[in-house]
């Protein structure tokens, strides 16, 4: 990630975007590649070293702020150091200062009274070492990140180092959101999932309006926003992103708070190009889904089953089907499947089951698990209860007997 | 009707109908009321004075017995504060200078609230040092939170960033914040830490509450007013070691001068060039905007920059310091620079220990201890040093370069005032000669700690 001193912005009117770079422009492929180029060929020096060659490289380039970014990216992602030398930097200070302290002061221009230079001290611990002077001089401070030798480096390639930027731009932006607005639709299950999964995991706060059809407006902060819009969630908003990048059709509105306290928005939606780097789920979560879709698809009915999914709210949390079914006279349908679960995922399960109230939520339970009939009496839907496979006429009977939800 | 701690917030279940004091607000997004956590006092109290029926599960601070090991008597600035603080209700900010033991009247304030208290500071520094004292005095496990550290005990000790990352989970778990060197605490962020925590005793410690943002008037809601406040000339002498302080122009070597004079010369002709004034609040906007989009505005800063390096880290200092070291060669002296650079260069010069925020806790401890011990006898520093660290044996400071911030200047000042007896201490100030470092030291001096003192200029060499 980005600090945010390296982020570039263009405003325009009410709107603030970072000022991305063009991944297949050539001017910035030479300048990623020249910078890779550039780390490859400091592998052995040190980080200091490498540094003032990337200044060098700097000059009096305008775009000093770009090229400072790639290699931050670099940096944080792509290189390995280590403290060069057998000897402890920490235990050979401790020596030095210890013989500087009984010559005090040391100074530069030796007298009668004072007659000790620092070269004095060092040459006499470089000979109880049996080491040059030179080799203590490099070792007294080899322990400051300036000094680290970088031992590996990892080239990516510039087209992959210049999407990255991208990101890291994108997400540096919203450091500084207050509240984040998105729209969400017909998304796959395991979009939806992995969305909200971040959401939690990154103690978010939702509000979801819209439908199936529509599609979901959701907004996204933290407990205290509702006292004072604060940037306290911007961070967790910037770790957030990639998981929004990986849905399939979705907007995204940022309300951006500016150092001179103006507030823009920052807008970002599915066309843009950019590229995620957080691993996609995969398409099911387990084989039981995957079984049951591919016999479900061999079933002569009316009913067609799609993976486009329900957000269903229950607030503090959400709850989203594995499969929706629409009938061409217009009735919908939704089942859940719950397969292998430890305890406490069951009792949780069950715990929003119960709230969720939805009469058009068809719920297929393995019997494999520890629980009744009776733990689903106050489940509002049809419960169904199997074996080693679902049965797709199992579902299309449950489905049949559903009760149009009252709109 | 239960009250629950929840994410630095206190959130009501099972709502029945019943009347509520105003810091509840309904939150949609989760059909609950929910209010602020520093509210926590006030709801309690409004529930019980309509005798509204509710159950307390946010509350999760601890009753503790604490006694201090040894227990110095009180200097009268002391006493007088703790009062204050207690009639305010145990809430507010004591204003003190530097070495004046203000953490005594910390310490003095835990026993009292006899609750589960966080102490907060600046620095991991200052948090290994609260750590340190409170160990001392307390027998009482003392936990840490930052610094690496995640241990949560009755007595915490953690750093402004780590309690505004952490106060949303443990919130509810004191009764008492003391916050070090409290001017930090009304920045945008850092007064999440107040607002999460349902803490309702608070104590704010610092030298000088104002701050140039002029948020400080904040601090009234987030730790209480100002209880008590004592300034640094009515404390000399009598609490604080006698002091003069002594300002050394420099002149610069011949190369130095001719390469600030070109650099001087670059920035200006361009700024002259695009009409730019530096003094002005647009000057500076538009000389940043211009050096990242033309190549001669980028020349223009560097050169901006290394005039600027030139006139704080000049050669000539350097004789300077080596003749104030052989000046005191049985004194503790600190040096302070503006960088880290020229902190490692006067280390491998003079074989002077190092402290920086790199320097790692158990070095850091060791160098200071040793320092305090005379197992050293100078120690140079940047930054890190600025703020309560405790060297009581320091009695020279040299200031080879800094800010323009009269906080910063007093601060490094408080470093070697704490009393001792018959202890005379000495700041040196070295100015670089007719550069534009004179302004910046004009500007820091405009302290009443600094109406003593002695100027020596040299003019040419």
């Amino acid at each position: 990630m980005l600090t945010s001193d390296l982020l570039l912005t263009r405003s325009r009117g009410p709107y603030i975007e970072p000022k991305y770079v063009d991944a297949e422009d050539g001017k910035y492929i030479e300048l990623a590649e020249r910078l890779i180029d550039l780390f490859t060929r400091y592998e052995g020096r040190t980080r200091g070293q490498l540094k003032a060659a990337l200044d060098n490289h700097e000059g009096d380039r305008t775009d000093y702020r770009v090229q400072r970014g790639l290699n931050k990216l670099l940096f944080d992602d792509h290189c390995e150091f280590h403290v060069e030398g057998p000897l402890s930097p920490e235990d050979l200070r401790a020596e030095v200062f210890a013989a500087a302290r009984e010559n005090h002061p040391v100074v530069r221009e030796p007298g009668a009274l004072y007659p000790t230079t620092a070269e004095h001290v060092l040459d006499h611990i470089a000979l109880q070492h049996g080491v040059a002077r030179e080799t203590i001089e490099r070792t007294l401070y080899a322990d400051l990140p300036e000094n680290h030798l970088l031992s590996t480096f990892t080239a990516p390639d510039a087209n992959q180092l210049l999407n990255r930027y991208n990101v890291a731009l994108a997400q540096a932006m919203l450091y500084r959101c207050e509240v984040l607005h998105l729209s969400v639709f017909r998304n796959l299950p395991h979009r939806y999932k992995q969305l909200f999964k971040f959401i939690k995991f990154y103690r978010l706060i939702h509000a979801i309006e819209g439908d199936v059809h529509g599609g979901y407006e959701i907004a996204l902060d933290g407990p205290v926003s509702l006292f004072r819009l604060s940037q306290k969630y911007g961070l967790q908003m910037a770790v957030f992103l990639p998981a929004l990048l990986l849905c399939t059709r979705w907007s995204m509105r940022a309300e951006i708070l500016r150092k001179d306290g103006r507030r823009q928005q920052f807008i970002l939606d599915d066309t843009s190009m950019l590229v995620s780097h957080y691993r996609d789920q995969t398409l099911y979560d387990s084989a039981l889904e995957e079984r049951f879709a591919e016999r479900f698809a061999k079933e002569k009915t009316p009913w067609q089953m799609e993976r486009e999914s329900e957000i269903i709210n229950l607030k503090e949390t959400v709850m989203i089907p594995d499969f929706t079914f629409h009938h061409p006279d217009g009735r919908v349908g939704l089942l859940e499947i719950v397969g292998y679960w430890r305890p406490e995922y069951l009792r949780r399960k069950l715990e929003k089951l119960r709230r969720a109230q939805r009469s058009d939520l068809i719920v297929a339970v393995s019997s494999n698990l520890n629980v009744s009939r009776e733990d689903f009496h106050d489940v509002a839907g049809p419960v169904l209860f199997f074996k080693e496979r679902i049965q797709p006429r199992d579902v299309l009977d449950c489905l049949d007997r559903i009760q149009p939800l009252p709109s | 009707m239960r009250l629950v701690f929840e994410e630095g917030t206190l959130v009501l279940r099972d709502y029945q109908d019943a009347p509520l004091p105003s810091p509840f607000v309904w939150d949609t997004r989760v059909d609950q009321y929910r209010a602020q956590a520093h509210f926590y006092r006030a709801i309690t109290d409004f529930f019980g004075s309509h005798s509204v029926p509710f159950k307390d599960v946010a509350r999760r601070d601890q009753s503790i017995q604490l006694t201090l090991s040894t227990s110095p008597p009180l200097h009268p600035h002391q006493e007088e504060s703790l009062q204050a603080w207690t009639q305010h209700g145990m809430r507010g900010v004591v204003v003190l200078p530097t070495g004046a033991g203000k953490s005594l009247v910390a310490l003095h304030a835990m026993q009292q609230a006899g609750r589960s208290a966080l102490v907060i500071a600046p620095t991991i520094d200052l948090m290994n040092q609260w750590y340190e004292l409170l160990t001392q005095q307390f027998a009482q496990p003392v936990g840490l939170l930052g610094g690496g550290y995640h241990e949560l005990a009755d007595l915490t000790v953690s750093t402004y960033d780590s309690a505004y990352m952490h106060m949303e989970r443990y919130g509810n778990r004191f009764g008492l914040l003391v916050y070090d060197e409290v001017h930090h605490l009304p920045g945008p962020m850092y007064s999440h830490s107040a607002e999460m925590s349902i803490a309702p005793y608070r104590l704010g410690l610092t030298a000088t509450v104002e701050r140039a943002d002029g948020r400080h008037v904040l601090l009234d809601s987030l730790v209480g007013p100002i209880a008590y406040e004592k300034g640094i000339r009515a404390l000399s002498g009598a609490y604080l070691a006698a002091y003069h302080t002594e300002r050394r122009r420099v002149a610069m070597v011949a190369e130095e001068r001719t390469a600030y004079e070109a650099a001087q010369q670059t920035y200006r002709t361009f700024l002259d060039e695009k009409n730019i004034r530096l003094g002005t609040a647009n000057g500076w906007r538009r000389f940043v905007q211009l050096s990242s989009t033309s190549s001669a505005g980028r020349r223009a800063m560097l050169a901006y920059r290394q005039h600027r390096h030139i006139a704080l880290g000049t050669a000539s200092k350097l004789r300077v310091l080596e003749e104030i070291l052989k000046a005191h060669p049985r004194d503790r002296v600190l040096v302070f620079t503006n960088d880290n650079e020229t902190v490692y260069q006067i280390s491998r010069t003079f074989l002077i220990p190092a402290i920086t925020h790199r320097t790692r806790t158990k070095e850091r401890k060791a160098l200071l201890e040793g320092f305090n011990q005379g197992a050293f006898l100078a120690l140079v520093t940047s930054k890190v040093l600025n703020e309560g660290v405790n060297i009581p044996e320091a009695n020279v400071a040299v200031v080879l370069s800094g800010s323009g911030t009269i906080r910063e200047h007093v601060q490094r000042l408080g470093r070697i005032l704490r009393k001792r007896q018959g202890k005379r201490a000495v700041l040196y100030e070295v100015v670089s000669a007719d550069t534009v470092e004179d302004r910046i030291s004009e500007r820091r001096r405009r302290h009443e700690a600094y109406e003593t003192g002695t100027d020596h200029s040299e003019t040419t060499r």
